[in-house]
């Protein structure tokens, strides 16, 4: 069998994950955003290496390559898109602009959007001037009210190709339930301007992407596709073409947010949002696998954000059906991963009268980056701190390739966090160490039980360049007792893409009655129910053959989004069955919502009484792939002597500074005990293990973080 | 005892530091100050989050809703919002039940226990906001309360949806509960559930919310209790007391860097209220003066007009988290942490009789409007407060202080029984900044989570469809900054089997949001409604006359009427059926104007022409931007003569005071207008 290789383009680095020749191999290179190929690449040569492999000889002999892109932010940070024209029902013009008037506060923290005086829309992505409405109406059934006049279409058509649209998104009211009208524009569209006038611009039908109801987010889903599209396209283009003449002439999986992978031509670009976090989130699902538990918090620190994920059951089941992307409310089923901004570049304050110590969200970010990077940061960062504790050796930093400074770490925190408070330079680092890991822990913490769980159920997974370094005093927040750490933890999320299926997600909106309480009545109407779902999976059938995978091994699953009585927002439960055949099916599907819904928010918060509703459908479909096994190891003695690089002193909490010993990580044997306080240095990773905690080398070789006695 | 208790409705500050807060605030050190700040404030964020995920009422997703931790005394520490009050206004009634219930054997406070209170002579806002206090117990001894409160859109009044425009005193109001006991054991009592129910037209509504400030408070007990569970119950009550005190100090030390001074500004509204009984316009003024000095700020109500017959009173303690609430955490200290602190150096004179400190017996319902117009108030003062001080970026003009309240109901189609909100409430326009316009559509002002929802969404949740919805143009106030639109919409009953409608608001005739140094006001709001009309047969025919904007509806009469009957007239609209092809549109007013016309950039101006968003009219003989309207292209000379021409023409127009003074008394409003204002000009 050849090789598998997953790249995670992020906006930083380049990751790489190889899988060949019975073992595994990894790869880092700056993303070059000039041309992605090049930083693409540059992290293969890097894998390959590990191989003593060139990169042609890797590819040569490669079976996949999976891949997940930022290219989708990038785009929207830099507004490169696309010059591109909306139709839409006329009277519903400015629906992208008001943005349901909460716009202004879409992708904004809680302590953002209190600034009310400041409060700023974002720039459209289509300018006004660039929408047009049709006059048209679909009701909410899906009947024509009022029927869509050719000529009015080519008026408004005609206007935008004048504005200069190079390509056009339609949508209409209730298109979801009847895209009758949004087709017999499309069809215009091709009549009039056919390719050849238009060259490859898309014509994008919001029904195309969406079947649900809510025309701000159908419409936004279907811009930023439209939106994203060229970038996109042209990027996987390029690396296709270049990965051609290297010789590797099969398909480029791309991964999605949504929790699996198509191939490009099934992939929008929306689709891609997030997909290198996404995948960290299904990679931890196969570390609960390959660990037999159910429930793992994955977490990642960087620079800037940190962020985080739940599996449970195994299974990253957890959606965000609204996510905000950028500053755009949108409507595909992301799976759920959450960022905060702390990391290691979070700046450390005093509030005015001195009473608190805050840290973040503003960031140093790269540059200038933590004042002991050097390069003009002043303010104490989280790195500073680490950095004077003696967590960090300004020797070692990044394996040595960067230099930074202990003294310009010591004199931020100094002057502007200990001289100020009365402390002393050690303590005001501690106080930013433990400032930042228990906010971290506290913001895991709100979700979690929010889901209706508690973290202390849940072992952590720590990977990111600062996740092994805090991960043991974000645990403390959260009361978790076991910690994971892995040796390829810095590219995490490319091993991610490595464990990922074929998934593609659809949904329909309609408003079921699924209990009726006043006549104390089940759904009944089994047909209309039946029909929603064969006609989504039908799409998923067609969908998956035309990639050329086999129908016959396609799994699917349903959810139901559902609500109480007069609820505008919806729980979703998992439906036993694909397809119902009595009433009994609907009263289970009930139980199961009011039994999730206890869950959720206390046994007496169910109100079956005021009668339950399906307000929408989800059908995901899944083809199941091979996936690489890491192999196990012999555990050869719990000594880690052999390892041991020497010692430093370190400031622990508690203690103060103790001559602790350093550990070199390439070292380290299956099955060696480390006991803390202890450092455990990587190139590209720093292990902070306090007193208390026990770090074991363990069968997969990753570390294993426990509480120690 | 129980019974009425005035005293209690004074408390609106901090209650004194006790030894043992004082003893314990000291074990906070900077470092576990912030993480327990913080994780106060996940705490309300995560029973917020409880809240609107689990209400029945629309206004969960308006954000018309608020949680907060309190602390054992009765005093908002951790808030997270929708609207500041809805956080903070829980601090009477708990002192109330504190006072009154806590050694009343027949009653008590014990661990397990839950009270309602939606009574503002009790401490409450208004009828339709629904609070309920858990109280949080450790070890047998009552450390903190949580709080969760939410707008629920039918508590039983005269008319649907909670704000009776026609009640006439506090009897015609519906369901309103002093401090009561709901829930026991943990678990909400089925006897007082019942009992509200029985009040309303829709009870799944009550119901679902009370299940959901329940679910609310409890996931703040759970929390708060976890962290005394790890940190010990000294560090919670410590933290939660010090959280009050920081704010506090921070608060006071920046507002003593601003400038002293006596900031006024008179604002009115037209009580439609009294139409609708059968009475005449009526003109309504609120003053208010702020006396700031030092770290300390009076804001005084002489001159506001006196108690109204009609639902627009508001009690003085409301003023407290609605108004100097909302502006402390929202526009002046946005950066600190939302506690009681915040508003400590404020307080608050009004003499008794008048619209804002009316007698036991006036109707509340609409208290609201009166609470806006006193924000809005506020905003213009604090433009000159804050023009000399280190935050003059916060300055902005005036908010529209009606956003205009629609409320149907009827029978949806589903068959049930249903009254529903309208979500465009939420889509009002921002005022206009010192450096730049006001946000378009940006929300329901007060409300800092609002949004107005997708109009599928509403037609299949509330069964209501739209004929339009867009942004308005000119509806804003126009200035150097013009104010943000609000929304402009028309509702189309289609396949509907019986609904009624109404609206709310006191801005038909009056200037919607005034502007600010030298910028204009924004218009007032205007309705329409259409019986009978022959849309139907018209959206079926695909007649390019359907109107698609409030414009077209109101100049398209002749081709849209067939057996219509138009009424245009006040935004407000007296309940009334909505039968199948009638319309009703309106819009929400927009922000005000900052500084003079003439200043603004004329590519600006002409920017907004082609967004719609400003007329052809108004570019030219507002603004005075010379212009070719087909190439859409400056004149940049003849613009300069006509506004140099406009200049001169000011001056020529203009008045020495007392030339003002004597045309402008001789403005003074009929006498019927005047019925309820007060003494004509200054309501003393």
């Amino acid at each position: 069998m050849g090789a598998t290789i997953d790249i995670d383009i992020g906006g930083t680095f380049t990751d790489c994950f190889v899988v060949w020749r019975d073992g595994y191999g990894k790869g880092k290179a700056p993303t070059t955003r000039y041309n992605a190929s090049v930083g693409f690449k540059n992290a293969i040569a890097a894998a390959a290496e590990s191989f003593d492999a060139s990169m042609e000889e890797l590819l040569a002999d490669t079976d996949l390559i999976r891949y997940s892109t930022t290219i989708a932010t990038n785009t929207l940070i830099e507004r490169t898109g696309p010059k591109l024209g909306l139709i839409t029902t006329a009277g519903f013009e400015d629906c992208i602009i008001v943005g349901r008037s909460r716009q202004w506060a879409d992708g904004l923290t809680p302590s953002e959007i209190r600034n009310q005086a400041r409060a700023e829309k974002p720039e459209p992505l289509i300018p006004r001037e660039m929408i047009v409405g049709v006059r048209e109406r679909v009701d909410y059934e899906g009947d024509v009210v009022m029927p869509l006049r050719r000529e009015d279409v080519m008026e408004r058509l005609q206007y935008l190709v004048d504005k200069g649209a190079m390509g056009f998104v339609v949508s209409l009211l209730w298109s979801c339930s009847n895209p009758v009208h949004e087709h017999m524009i499309r069809d215009i569209i091709l009549e009039e301007y056919p390719d050849v006038y238009l060259g490859s611009m898309p014509v994008l039908l919001s029904s195309d992407v969406s079947r649900k109801q809510g025309e701000y987010l159908r419409t936004m889903t279907t811009i930023l596709d439209a939106y994203l599209h060229r970038d996109l396209a042209e990027q996987l283009t390029s690396l296709n073409e270049e990965l051609i003449d290297y010789g590797y002439n099969r398909p480029l999986m791309v991964i999605h947010g949504t929790g699996g992978m198509s191939r490009l031509s099934h992939t929008t670009a929306v689709d891609t949002y997030n997909s290198g976090p996404i995948a960290g989130l299904l990679g931890g699902a196969e570390i609960a696998r390959m660990y037999g538990v159910e429930n793992v918090l994955v977490t990642d620190v960087g620079g800037t954000s940190f962020d985080f994920g739940m599996v449970v059951e195994g299974q990253a089941k957890f959606y965000d059906l609204f996510p905000i992307i950028d500053r755009w409310r949108v409507q595909i089923p992301l799976l759920e991963m959450k960022t905060v901004g702390a990391g290691g570049g979070s700046i450390a304050r005093i509030s005015p009268t001195g009473a608190r110590i805050t840290v973040g969200p503003e960031s140093a970010g790269s540059m200038p980056g933590p004042a002991c990077y050097g390069l003009g940061g002043t303010e104490p960062t989280v790195t500073d701190a680490d950095v004077v504790l003696g967590y960090i050796d300004p020797d070692y930093y990044l394996g040595g390739r960067q230099r930074i400074s202990l003294d310009r770490a010591r004199r931020a925190v100094e002057e502007h966090i200990a001289q100020p408070l009365e402390m002393s330079v050690e303590e005001a680092a501690l106080s930013i160490k433990q400032v930042v890991d228990m906010n971290m822990g506290n913001e895991i913490y709100k979700e979690v039980v929010l889901k209706g769980f508690y973290p202390e159920d849940f072992i952590l997974l720590a990977y990111g360049g600062a996740g092994a370094t805090h991960c043991c005093g974000y645990a403390e927040a959260l009361a978790v007792e076991k910690i994971l750490t892995f040796p390829y933890s810095s590219v995490f999320c490319a091993f991610g893409g490595s464990v990922m299926d074929i998934i593609s997600v659809y949904e329909t909106s309609r408003p079921l009655v699924f209990y009726e309480a006043l006549i104390d009545s089940y759904f009944a109407d089994f047909e209309e129910f039946n029909d929603i779902v064969e006609g989504m999976q039908g799409r998923a059938i067609h969908d998956m053959e035309v990639q050329g995978f086999d129908a016959e091994r396609v799994r699917f699953t349903l959810e139901l989004d559902m609500r109480y009585g007069t609820q505008y927002f919806t729980e979703y439960v998992q439906c036993p069955k694909l397809f119902l055949e009595s009433e009994e099916d609907s009263e289970a599907i009930c139980r199961l919502f009011t039994e999730k819904y206890k869950s959720l928010y206390g046994e007496s918060s169910a109100y079956p009484e005021g009668g339950i509703e399906v307000l929408a459908l989800r059908l995901k479909a899944t083809y199941p792939i091979d996936h690489y096994r890491f192999p196990t190891y012999e555990a050869v003695g719990e000594d880690p002597g052999a390892a041991v690089k020497g010692t430093r002193p370190v400031c622990w909490e508690g203690k103060g500074y103790l001559e602790t010993e350093i550990f070199d990580a390439s070292l380290l044997r299956c099955g060696n005990v480390i006991r803390g306080p202890a450092i455990i240095e990587a190139v590209d990773s720093t292990c902070v293990l306090p007193g208390g905690r026990r770090y074991t080398v363990d069968r997969y070789m990753n570390g294993l973080i426990e509480l120690d006695g | 005892m129980g019974g009425r208790d005035f005293d209690i409705l004074e408390r609106i500050k901090t209650e004194p530091a006790t030894g043992d807060e004082q003893r314990c605030m000291e074990l906070l050190n900077p470092a576990d100050f912030e993480i327990f700040s913080h994780q106060m404030q996940m705490i309300a964020l995560e029973a917020n989050e409880v809240l609107i995920k689990t209400a029945g009422t629309p206004a969960g997703l308006a954000g018309d809703i608020g949680s907060c931790v309190y602390s054992a005394q009765g005093d908002p520490a951790a808030a997270a919002v929708g609207i500041w009050a809805h956080a903070f206004a829980g601090q009477l009634p708990i002192k109330y039940i504190l006072k009154h219930w806590k050694d009343e054997p027949s009653v008590g406070i014990r661990d397990g226990d839950a009270f309602f209170c939606n009574e503002a002579l009790y401490g409450g806002i208004h009828p339709p906001d629904c609070a309920t206090f858990l109280p949080i117990f450790h070890g047998g001894e009552l450390i903190a309360w949580a709080e969760a409160m939410a707008h629920t859109t039918d508590t039983g009044a005269v008319e649907m949806g909670g704000i009776s425009l026609s009640a006439s005193s506090r009897y015609e109001e519906g369901m309103k509960f002093p401090p009561i006991k709901i829930a026991e054991d943990f678990l909400l009592k089925e006897d007082i559930i019942t009992l509200m129910e029985n009040f309303v037209r829709d009870p799944r509504v009550i119901t679902l919310d009370n299940k959901a400030r329940m679910a609310a408070c409890m996931r703040i007990r759970q929390r708060v209790l976890e962290v005394v569970e790890k940190k010990g119950r000294d560090f919670v009550v410590g933290g939660l007391r010090k959280m009050i005190s920081e704010g506090s100090k921070v608060a006071k030390e920046r507002l003593s860097r601003m400038n002293d001074g006596i900031y006024r500004q008179p604002v009115f509204l037209n009580g439609e209220e009294v139409e609708s009984r059968g009475g005449k316009q009526a003109l309504l003024r609120i003053m208010v003066a702020i006396h700031k000095e030092g770290d300390h700020v009076t804001v005084k109500f002489d001159g506001t007009s006196p108690e109204q017959p009609y639902s627009l009173n508001a009690y003085p303690h409301i003023i407290h988290p609605y108004g100097t609430g909302y502006v402390c955490c929202s526009h002046l200290f946005p950066d600190l942490p939302p506690s009681i602190g915040l508003m400590e150096a404020f307080d608050v004179e009004i003499p008794e009789g008048c619209l804002m400190n009316p007698s036991e017996e006036a109707a509340v319902g609409a208290s609201p409007v009166s609470l806006f117009l006193t924000a809005q108030a506020i905003f213009p003062c604090l433009a000159k407060i804050l023009f000399d001080s280190e935050i003059r970026s916060n300055i902005v003009s005036t908010y529209p202080y009606m956003t205009l309240y629609v409320v149907w109901g009827g029978i949806d189609r589903r068959g049930n029984y249903f009254v529903g909100l309208g979500p465009d409430i939420n889509a009002g326009g921002f005022p206009a900044r010192w450096d730049k316009d006001g946000v378009n559509t940006g929300g329901f002002f007060v409300a800092t989570r609002s949004d107005c929802e997708d109009v599928e969404g509403i037609d299949v949740i509330s069964s209501m469809s739209y004929l339009f919805r867009r942004q308005g143009q000119d509806n804003f106030g126009h200035g150097k900054y013009r104010g943000g639109a609000g929304m402009e919409f028309g509702y189309l009953a289609h396949k509907l089997p019986m609904i009624v409608i109404m609206s709310v608001g006191g801005c038909g005739k009056f200037v919607s949001a005034p502007g600010i140094f030298g910028g204009y006001g924004a218009p007032p709001l205007i309705g329409i409604k259409v019986e009978g009309t022959n849309l139907a047969e018209m959206l079926a025919a695909g007649d390019e006359n359907v109107p698609t904007s409030f414009n077209e509806l109101l100049t398209r009469r002749d081709m849209i009427e067939g057996e219509g009957r138009y009424t245009i007239g006040s935004a407000m609209c007296e309940l009334g059926p909505l039968n199948e092809g009638d319309v009703f549109a309106t819009f929400q007013g927009g922000g005000g104007g900052y500084g003079d016309v003439l200043e603004r950039d004329p590519e600006a101006v002409l920017e907004d022409v082609k967004s719609g968003m400003v007329s052809h009219w108004a570019a030219g003989n507002v603004y005075k931007v010379a212009y070719d309207p087909t190439t859409m292209v400056i004149d940049v000379q003849k613009t300069a003569e006509v506004r140099d021409g406009e200049r001169e023409e000011r001056k020529r127009r203009g008045l020495s005071y007392e030339e003002f003074e004597e045309g402008w008394l001789e403005k003074k409003p009929p006498p019927e207008a005047l019925e309820h204002y007060g003494s004509w000009p200054d309501c003393m």
